[in-house]
């Protein structure tokens, strides 16, 4: 019984453990994903403008792409428009160094937020670009990329340390149910033979699994709380945690409490 | 009633019984008698049906091995009670809670549970050790305890596997007074032994039991 005691101790502190990792990765791919979300959110595309159109045929030309599904919006861009964002952006005036203004009149369009995918943006700018009196459409395509490639390989590693998490927990508490069968031999015997329902000897053990995995579950959820709160009272803005994440937590500890105890009753009891 | 119709039973070891038939009617004492190894348990186990049999059947009042499911067996065994040589008791709770365990995992009122092991406690002889822990209690003390706990929920019939296996005669005789005390009030008792001296002393229909086989 005491070997079954200590052994309840170590699952629980190995319970916490496992489930403050699965926690902490859990905020790692959730905060990944919600940048790379953000990011894609403000992917505008720009249309540079031939500089042969007339000002009807401009005009024409915008309605067209407001007109390309997934377009939630065409702002015009004039020539004078873009001198002033370039001296805003490079400190200098264009007509300092140059004596007519070399920079193109453009659109820049905005997507509807569903269609924002990488895939999306894609097309929808291949389909601008292919609109005559366009030169030329410019998007952060490679960012984009990069950032989607990151965010599979991350969530690929997720999973797969997840799933070691997961098992091992299953392990440990199955572990420790076993041997708290094997300390109580007698009296499940004795209580088989004067007549005890299943359900009656079997129910102290899911208990006692639940219990493991929710004890872990509940100290995760106050770490991961108190830190989480900590790092962002410090820098505002640096994590997205929503709320039902933290109680998700206490939730896989109890399933995961739940399933262990449920592995060991059937292989043992 | 309890009947054994043809039963067989092979472990992967080979041991085992084949061809046990009988019936123990209400009110009956019958000795089961064999060396060790005879296969005197694997009887009483198929009776009890921690075993169920390979071929024939065993009926316990309204339950048949053949049809019986999982969930109903523990229904089954309240009907009867079951008492060993190492005697199962448990030294982490007195003699009342003791008894009183085969009543509270089947859910019985606090009530009821008081009067029945008190009942129980009285009909072995020991209701003035009922705050004693079980190691504190003689061998034959504490087979008594075992059988109060086995008749505490009034069963039809009680198995006894070698109860008097591990005490000296005069204890033994102690226990055989207990059982015929407890037969006398009609339920069946069957017991299971390889002392035959004990049984000759003793009234009661005698079955003996060699190499899994009926004599």
């Amino acid at each position: 019984m005491r070997r079954a005691k200590t052994s309840t101790f170590i699952s629980i502190s190995t319970m916490i453990f496992l489930l403050l990792i699965i926690g902490l990765f859990g905020i790692i791919s959730l905060n990944i994903d919600h940048l790379v979300d953000v990011l894609n959110a403000k992917v505008d595309i720009q249309a540079f403008i031939s500089g042969t159109l007339n000002d009807s045929e401009i005009a024409n030309l915008g309605a067209r792409l407001v007109n390309i599904d997934g377009v939630a919006n065409v702002q015009f861009i004039s020539k004078e428009a873009a001198a002033k964002e370039f001296q805003k952006e490079f400190g200098q005036d264009v007509f300092d160094v140059l004596e007519e203004n070399p920079l193109p009149s453009s659109f820049l369009v905005t997507l509807n937020k569903e269609d924002q995918t990488i895939a999306d943006v894609k097309k929808i700018a291949s389909k601008i670009g292919q609109e005559p009196g366009i030169d030329e459409v410019n998007y952060h395509g490679e960012a984009l990329n990069l950032l989607n490639k990151f965010s599979n390989i991350a969530s690929n590693i997720n999973i797969l340390l997840l799933s070691f998490v997961i098992l091992g927990s299953l392990f440990i508490v199955s572990n420790t149910i076993r041997l708290i069968i094997l300390a109580r031999k007698n009296i499940i015997e004795t209580m088989k033979l004067v007549g005890a329902t299943r359900g009656f000897i079997r129910s102290p053990f899911l208990l006692e699994g639940i219990f493991q995995g929710t004890t872990g579950g509940v100290v995760a959820f106050l770490f991961i709380v108190i830190s989480s709160k900590l790092v962002m009272s410090h820098w505002p803005g640096i994590l997205y945690v929503p709320d039902y994440y933290y109680f998700l937590i206490i939730g896989a500890g109890f399933v995961l409490g739940l399933t262990g105890s449920m592995i060991a009753i059937k292989r043992y009891l | 009633m309890v009947e054994l119709q043809n039963v067989r039973v092979k472990y992967p070891t080979g041991d085992g019984v084949e061809k046990i038939s009988f019936t123990i009617a209400s009110g009956d004492f019958l000795f089961l008698v064999g060396p060790s190894g005879a296969g005197k348990s694997t009887v009483l186990k198929t009776i009890y049906m921690d075993v169920l049999p390979d071929e024939g059947h065993v009926q316990v009042e309204e339950y048949n091995s053949l049809f019986i499911r999982k969930k109903d067996v523990p229904f089954m065994r309240r009907k009867l009670g079951v008492v060993f040589q190492d005697f199962k008791l448990f030294n982490d709770r007195d003699v009342f809670r003791n008894v009183a365990f085969a009543l509270e995992v089947i859910g019985r009122k606090n009530k009821e549970i008081k009067r029945r092991v008190l009942r129980a406690l009285a009909d072995v002889g020991l209701s003035h050790k009922a705050r004693k822990l079980p190691r504190e209690l003689s061998g034959g003390e504490q087979q008594r305890i075992a059988i109060a706990r086995a008749i505490v929920n009034e069963p039809y019939i009680l198995l006894a596997d070698e109860p008097t296996g591990n005490l000296d005669p005069l204890t033994s005789a102690g226990i055989m007074a207990v059982l015929e005390r407890i037969n006398a009030r009609g339920t069946s008792v069957l017991m299971a032994t390889h002392n035959y001296d004990l049984v000759k002393k003793y009234h009661g229909r005698v079955i003996r039991i060699e190499n899994g086989k009926l004599l």
